[in-house]
């Protein structure tokens, strides 16, 4: 038998990718593998809406049951009562039906529009960070490798934007956007589409997220091996693309993780306000606003949106946190950095 | 230092300007509706509409329209469409419930925060540390829609402690206005407390490793000596910048979700309901007044920061 080569000696860390590695020091981190699992049984139960929807509480979530009535214990109840007040949660009394009681005068099932709201909440929150991202990266990219007043303009815009009043400018683009809908050329968007607050917290959130991943992607361009890379005759494009991008994939990932959990925070309060997700969609955000006028007696009805929202953005923290633990085993921050902006401290200005 | 302190607030300038003409911008530009035939109503003629348009000026060229406004809001003059009332007395007249929830919610958070993360910096590592973490966390997870609507019910309706939400001047019942704020004090504190503790406890955690600090404990100082003198007050930097802003912030009216929870009628309240309402006038009056805020206490943390750590103000640490 050949001895093994020297450069195959059993070094266990030399022997896995940096990637394998992280991923063994995530599964380490016991807070961060519960919430991850926690996140993937809220997906879950926002995914299984039409399931419970049609093969449990037998409606929709747009469907009004004013005058009806429903069976508990063989007893007719009313959905909503000659007050007008709603049937409180009924849990498995009426087979699931009204399971967390109705929404108020229009009888709504409570249960089944808390899942389909948690279907818009979660896009939104998703697909905002996703583009805030996206956007991020190019800027930075662009504003890192050319520098100069490429730099100057990107940093600068970012600058105002960040010293906005956030939250208030996003109110109010958000109500006029959603009255008239949006046209510009040949794309129309109309006032309901979720599209809307997804754009208006990408570009709100984008300082947030550019900002750190531009100062990263400046000490990139003073390293050693983008000099050889040009020297070897790269262009713009590549050295971009497959020098610089791979070296940010992890603080990509960490901040794209936190950055949804504070999308959905921003949508939440948008929705709240009436600027964010309109109906006939639903967000947990625009329930809760619905909620709080039958506190005193319904409590659920805002309560039950409020933790969906919280257990959320608590596991996407959570999972953010053991991210940059595991892919930045020397960082000891996490949160706070997407709360601050890494660079100079800043807050973000959500809602409160 | 007084060339820095310059330069800071010519910026301040500068960034107050861009935020009124995109303002004024997303109000003129974005409305599918002209704000004359909004005035006017549904039913109205069209030599109404152009009457209005006439009186408020809405048919003159945008920079036009946006020089007058200015105008009227450095002199205070600004006048809101329906009702026809003065913006700057309608804000001035609710800086008080604003003041009030700020500033007790602002104590609070320093206070509780800073202990948090001084005791998890000092305890690091250990299961104290780990619980107060967690506890920081759970802070910031929690949002304001959740706090509310729980402390409303169980400390208001149910137990019956604290009353719903309102506000008494605290020249009118010291006490009353302490109970009327008391819950939106700890409602808008939650959120921070988990920020600064995490924020400090990492800061701590890196002075820590100065050698300064070794140098202070070859000196044969106290742990506790260290701990304060050493390195809390060089941790503390950033958290004046920080404060500063947050704290501009929440003056500025930006806790609008906690005003309108707890029916505290302050400027974020007043905002809210100009922005529903398609008001230019307040929404222009309160975002310039509360960018004023936020803008003059940033640039204050700022030289504050420059004025207790000279590698800001000499250019080495400005990032």
């Amino acid at each position: 038998m050949a001895p093994d080569p020297p450069t195959a000696a059993p070094n266990r860390v030399g022997a896995h990718g940096p990637w394998a590695r992280a991923g063994r020091r995530f599964l380490r981190n016991r807070a961060a593998v519960a919430a991850a699992a926690l996140f993937v049984l809220i997906v879950l139960f926002v995914l299984a809406a039409p399931l419970w929807a049609d093969h449990v509480a037998g409606t929709g979530p747009n469907k009004s049951h004013t005058l009806d009535k429903i069976e508990v214990d063989g007893e007719q109840r009313d959905v909503v009562n000659v007050e007008g007040l709603p049937l409180g949660p009924q849990w498995f009394d009426a087979g699931g039906k009204f399971f967390l009681g109705a929404d108020g005068r229009l009888g709504r099932d409570e249960m089944v529009r808390l899942m389909y709201a948690g279907r818009t909440s979660l896009l939104v929150g998703v697909g905002a960070a996703l583009l805030t991202s996206m956007l991020a990266v190019v800027l930075s990219l662009l504003a890192g490798y050319y520098r100069g007043w490429v730099d100057t303009a990107i940093a600068r815009t970012l600058d105002v934007l960040w010293s906005l009043p956030v939250f208030l400018f996003g109110l109010a683009i958000g109500i006029s956007l959603a009255l008239g809908g949006l046209e510009v050329g040949p794309i129309a968007i109309s006032g309901g589409s979720l599209l809307i607050p997804i754009g208006i917290i990408a570009v709100f959130s984008l300082p947030y997220v550019a900002r750190p991943i531009r100062s990263q992607v400046i000490s990139l361009t003073e390293m050693e091996f983008l000099e050889a890379a040009r020297a070897q005759g790269a262009g713009p494009i590549r050295v971009m693309w497959s020098e610089i991008l791979p070296n940010l994939a992890s603080t990509i990932i960490v901040f794209t993780t936190l950055a949804i959990a504070n999308s959905m925070l921003f949508e939440a309060g948008l929705s709240f306000l009436g600027a964010g997700v309109q109906p006939p969609n639903s967000s947990w955000g625009l329930m809760i606003s619905g909620g709080v006028d039958l506190l005193k007696t319904q409590p659920l009805l805002a309560i039950a949106p409020g933790l969906m929202i919280t257990l959320t953005v608590l596991s996407l923290n959570l999972i953010g946190d053991g991210l940059r633990s595991a892919l930045d085993p020397h960082s000891r921050t996490g949160i706070e950095e997407a709360r601050t902006g890494a660079v100079s401290v800043k807050p973000t200005e959500g809602p409160a | 230092m007084a060339r820095f302190a310059v330069r800071r607030l010519a910026g301040m300038v500068v960034v107050l300007f861009a935020v009124s003409v995109l303002l004024f911008l997303v109000f003129t530009v974005l409305p599918a509706q002209n704000p004359a035939q909004q005035l006017a109503g549904k039913n109205s003629t069209p030599q109404l509409v152009a009457s209005i348009e006439e009186e408020w000026g809405f048919d003159d060229s945008l920079p036009e329209q946006y020089l007058s406004m200015m105008g009227k809001v450095l002199t205070g003059e600004l006048v809101s469409y329906r009702p026809r009332v003065d913006v700057l007395e309608q804000i001035v007249e609710r800086i008080p419930a604003t003041l009030s929830l700020s500033i007790g919610a602002a104590v609070i958070w320093l206070v509780l925060g800073l202990a948090l993360g001084y005791v998890s910096a000092v305890h690091a590592g250990g299961p104290l540390d780990r619980l107060l973490t967690g506890v920081a966390v759970a802070g910031i997870s929690i949002p304001v829609f959740l706090i509310a609507p729980v402390f409303l019910y169980v400390l208001s309706y149910q137990l019956g402690i604290f009353p719903s939400g309102g506000y008494v001047p605290l020249t009118e019942n010291p006490w009353e206005w302490f109970t009327h704020l008391v819950l939106p004090w700890f409602t808008l504190a939650i959120l921070m407390i988990g920020i600064y503790g995490r924020v400090l406890r990492s800061k701590m955690l890196d002075t820590m490793n100065e050698d300064y600090v070794r140098t202070a404990r070859a000196k044969g100082l106290s742990e506790r000596q260290v701990m304060t003198r050493h390195v809390l007050r060089n941790s503390l930097l950033p958290i004046v910048a920080l404060f500063g802003l947050d704290f501009g912030g929440t003056i500025a009216g930006t806790a609008i979700i906690t005003e309108s929870l707890y029916s505290l009628d302050g400027v974020g309240n007043y905002a809210a309901l100009a922005t529903a309402n398609f008001e230019l006038p307040p929404v222009m009056g309160v975002a310039l007044y509360g960018a004023f805020f936020v803008v003059l206490l940033n640039a204050v943390a700022d030289i504050a920061h420059a004025y207790l750590d000279p590698r800001v103000r000499l250019g080495e640490d400005a990032s």
